[in-house]
Order: C-alpha cells, then sequence, then structure tokens
C-alpha cells in the first residue's frame, strides 16, 4: 500500500466517523454506558479488595515462648524466625512490655489489680511476627512450632494466630474478593458483547455501500481500513469520555466523602493508586472492542 | 475481448435464467442486448462483472477466466469494467465528486491526477458545477450521469451500462441515450477503443424471445437478443 493510500484510509475513517454521525453517535454511547458501570464496579471491588486487605493485615502470629530460656536463645530464634521467607518482620514483646500493654488496655479503676505481678510477672516472652502475605498465617505458625522437634530445649511454649477465627475472616475477605472480580469480569463481558452489538448493526445499515465499493473494484483491505481507522476513534473517544467522567466523578466522592469514611476506619483507595488502572483498563478495552466490532462486522459484508 | 461458451445460469431458487449463451464480443464493439423483462439481460451483465457466476460454461472477460476467478482476484478484474448499474449504485454519503474519484482511489492513482481526471469527467457529462451535491440532491438523470462519469473514470476497457436510462421518463431517457452514443461514448471508443456494451430494452425487438440468439448487425455494432 502507497503511504498516499495510508492517508487517505485515515482521512476517510474521520471522515465516515462524522458521515455517519448518528451511528458514532450511538456507538460511542454505548460504549460509554456499559464501560461506566464497568468502571464503576471496578473502583467499588478495588475499595474492596483495599477493606479486605485491612482486615488480612492485622493478622498477625504470636509465638510464646517458654521461661528461662535465656538471651542467646532468643535471639537466635529471632533470626531463624526472621529466616522464614513469608516473614516480613519480627518484633520481640518481653513480659514487662507485655504486661505493660496489658495494663494499657485495662480501663482504669481495674488497673490496679495488675500491680501484684510486677514481681512475679506471669507472662511469658513473646515474638509478634508480620507476614508478607497474611493468609500464610497457619502455615508460618506451623513451621515455627516445628523449632520445638528439632530443638532439645523445647524453647516455643505456644504459637497462636486466632485459629479459627483468622480462618473465617480469611474465607469471608476471598469471598468478597472473588464476587467482585466475577462481577467485574461479567460486566466486561457485558459490555464487549453490547457494544459489539451495537457497531454490528450500525455496519449492518452501511452493507449496501460496502458492496458497491467492491463492486467498483475496491480490494477488501481497500474497504477495511477505513473502517479499522473509524473503530479506533470511537473506540477512543467512547473510553477516553468514560474514564474522564469516572475519574472525576470519584474524585469528587473522595473530597466530600473521606472524613466521615475516616471515622468509620475505612481508607477509600486514593485515585492517583487505581487512576491509570482503571483508565487504562476501560482505553484498551474500549479501543480493543471498537476496532474489533467494526473489522469482525465489516468482513461479513465482503463476499461481494 | 469478451468470451462466452454455452454459459448457463440458474438462480439459487431454481429460476432459470440465462441457457446455453454463445457471444464473442471484440474490442471497438458496441453491442446492445435486447429482450423483455425477465429475459435475462442483467443476469448477463452481472456476469461480465463477476456479480453473478456462471453456473455452467465458459466465459472470459479480458483474458481472465471467471468462472475459476478467486476472490482475492475479483476486484482486479472489475477494475478494467466500467459498469453503469440499473439503480446506480452511487455512495449515499459521499458527494458526486467523491463519487467519482472513488473509483480513482481504489486503484491509488496519484492525489492530483484523481483531481484533473475527476473533474475532466464530470465537465464531460455536464456536472461539474454539482460537484460537491450528494447524490440524494440530484434527478435521476443526473444520478445517472455521475454513474457513467464514474464508469469510465479509470479509462476501462469494457464498459457495461445496465438499463442506465430504464427508470428514467421516455423523454429524458431518449435524450440521455443519444448523448450518450453519440457524445460521451464514442469519443472514448474512438480514442481508445473500446468494447461497450449497452443494455437497453429496444421497443421494436422486446417481447421476442431467442435465448441463444446472436447476429452481427454490422462490423461494429450489432446486437443480441434474450
Amino acid at each position: 500500500m502507497k503511504f498516499s493510500t495510508l492517508v487517505r484510509h485515515i482521512r476517510e475513517g474521520v471522515k465516515n466517523v462524522f458521515r455517519n454521525g448518528w451511528m458514532s453517535f450511538a456507538s460511542i454511547g454505548s460504549i460509554v454506558v456499559s464501560l461506566f458501570v464497568l468502571g464503576v464496579f471496578m473502583l467499588l471491588a478495588l475499595n474492596v479488595n483495599q477493606w479486605a486487605d485491612q482486615f488480612d493485615s492485622q493478622v498477625q502470629v504470636n509465638v510464646y515462648l517458654e521461661s528461662e530460656i535465656g538471651q542467646s536463645k532468643i535471639d537466635e530464634l529471632k533470626t531463624r524466625i526472621g529466616n522464614i521467607v513469608e516473614v516480613k518482620q519480627v518484633t520481640f514483646v518481653s513480659k514487662e512490655e507485655g504486661l505493660e500493654k496489658l495494663r494499657q488496655d485495662l480501663d482504669e479503676d481495674v488497673k490496679g489489680a495488675l500491680d501484684g505481678y510486677k514481681d512475679s510477672n506471669p507472662l511469658p516472652d513473646a515474638f509478634e511476627v508480620e507476614l508478607f502475605d497474611a493468609q500464610q498465617v497457619s502455615y508460618v505458625a506451623k513451621q515455627i512450632l516445628a523449632f520445638n522437634e528439632t530443638d532439645a530445649d523445647k524453647p516455643i511454649l505456644s504459637v497462636k494466630y486466632g485459629q479459627g477465627y483468622v480462618e473465617k475472616l480469611f474465607r469471608i475477605t476471598n469471598a468478597v474478593r472473588n464476587v467482585g472480580l466475577v462481577i467485574v469480569a461479567g460486566l466486561a463481558v457485558m459490555a464487549m458483547f453490547l457494544i459489539s452489538t451495537t457497531i454490528k448493526m450500525t455496519i449492518l445499515a452501511r452493507r449496501r455501500e460496502i458492496g458497491i465499493m467492491k463492486l467498483v473494484g475496491a480490494t477488501n483491505n481497500f474497504i477495511r481500513w477505513p473502517f479499522f481507522i473509524e473503530g479506533i476513534i470511537i473506540g477512543l473517544a467512547g473510553s477516553g469520555i468514560t474514564t474522564a467522567l469516572l475519574l472525576y466523578g470519584y474524585s469528587k466522592l473522595i473530597a466530600s466523602t473521606s472524613y466521615n469514611m475516616g471515622l468509620m476506619m475505612i481508607q477509600v483507595v486514593d485515585l492517583n493508586k487505581v487512576g491509570w488502572l482503571v483508565g487504562g483498563t476501560l482505553v484498551v478495552l474500549g479501543t480493543l472492542i471498537g476496532v474489533w466490532g467494526s473489522v469482525v462486522s465489516v468482513r461479513k459484508h465482503l463476499k461481494v | 475481448m469478451i468470451e462466452m461458451h454455452d454459459i448457463w445460469k440458474t438462480y439459487p431458487d431454481g429460476t432459470p435464467a440465462l441457457q446455453g449463451i454463445n457471444i464473442v464480443i471484440d474490442r471497438n464493439e458496441f453491442v446492445y442486448v435486447v429482450g423483455p423483462s425477465g429475459a435475462g439481460k442483467s443476469t448477463f451483465m452481472k456476469l461480465i462483472y463477476r456479480e453473478e457466476v456462471p453456473t455452467k460454461g465458459q466465459l472470459s472477460v479480458n483474458g481472465f477466466n471467471i468462472g475459476k476467478l478467486k476472490q482475492r482476484k475479483i476486484p482486479y478484474v472489475r477494475r478494467n469494467i466500467g459498469v453503469v448499474f440499473q439503480d446506480f449504485r452511487l455512495l449515499p454519503k459521499l458527494s458526486v465528486y467523491e463519487n467519482v474519484a472513488f473509483a480513482m482511489e481504489v486503484v491509488e492513482s496519484p492525489k492530483r491526477q484523481i483531481r484533473r481526471r475527476t473533474m475532466e469527467v464530470l465537465e464531460l457529462v455536464g456536472l461539474k458545477h454539482k460537484a460537491g451535491s450528494l447524490p440524494a440532491q440530484l434527478s435521476g438523470g443526473e444520478q445517472q450521469r455521475v454513474a457513467i462519469a464514474r464508469a469510465i473514470v479509470n479509462s476501462p476497457s469494457v464498459i457495461v451500462a445496465d438499463e442506465p436510462t430504464g427508470n428514467l421518463d421516455p423523454e429524458t431517457s431518449w435524450g440521455d441515450h443519444e448523448a450518450a452514443r453519440r457524445d460521451q461514448f464514442p469519443r472514448y471508443h474512438d480514442r481508445h477503443g473500446y468494447a461497450q456494451q449497452r443494455n437497453r430494452q429496444h421497443p421494436p425487438q422486446a417481447g421476442h424471445r431467442d435465448r441463444t440468439g446472436h447476429h452481427r448487425a454490422g462490423p461494429a455494432e450489432r446486437g443480441l437478443r434474450l
């Protein structure tokens, strides 16, 4: 193909968007509507995911140690736990610190009840173990407990991570994530179907024109190119409008509700964090559907 | 140039259209195809530019075996055949100029040449002043002339005109016909030596049906009765 022909195809593609004004409007409209719904649910799912992550991240492993195991043993255990790949951070909490934490959690009038334990502290020394992925908690707990088997001193008293409760929490947060994913995927498929159907119908109306072009001696590619360009323009326009509307709306929403949400201990996902992800997904998806829809629909009418 | 040997055409619904047509049309020949409605005149034309494929028989146009032509090759055969369709078939959203220029864009002519030649042809059919109009804004006769302009713009070696005046009232019809005969077509005819075909229902001959009919009317002008 000559370069001037490529220029011609691009020019015709742009012109066709305007020549078929209402049809283009219908296609862009269907892209905006379907991608907007998809985008809203993507933002919702991303926020719900963040909440789920927040809940998960509060999960940690507490490792309680036998008393009288000596500082060197404590240091050795700390290193060994720190060496487990899933572990992010290990903090040693001595029994004195443990008691102090407990005191702070109690109400003012009952704090005195703990005073008697100053000299005979019943609490064990402990490690607080944070993980990269909270869902690995039971696996890591098992690994830590297994240290007892290779150590004659059996230095670990017990490992606690909210057994039973944690599993339930994870079931819920995972379910929430999966439902979000299924809804978003379902909506994406629906959007693709809706948009490509609209485009198909707008091109069906031009079937006669395609036939005439072929009878005048145009090759399939010659006819296809302007449709391809047209598909890109319509896809970009539709998804661009959607992204602008969606992200503008979201930023307004964050600004007006962040105070209330903060009170409920809920953190809204920052616009900068999701803007590119959501915008990029919508634009890529919209453009692909636009191109795919027009190229596939044209193909059906080319056999003249 | 156009050769048909024992051409048969039956449409998928079983309607027989052509039965055993034999004809050879050479360069410079001007051939009328006449016959009553439903005689198969349009089918005969459609075979030439490969809108339809013969059910049986040998058909060659400009050396291409039309019956065995690959899908990919079809456009290249059509580029050498200028067709004036019965219903004109102009692109409704393109202007008169763009409709004629389209046929030249298809063959990737240089832009400047497209502009020059398109205006030249529009002037020839007397529609230079309507270059920017849409087909819907033109009268039937004007639309027909746009169709003629598009058919001749690439100087094809064959011109097929399928009842181009069939939809016009008799007065306009005769006028257009004479204009085409005496002025436009022969001018190209003489200069480049084209074979042209014009499909018209010629009143005196209509009604008589002779399927295999093929007779010589003269060295450069003859008729085929269907």
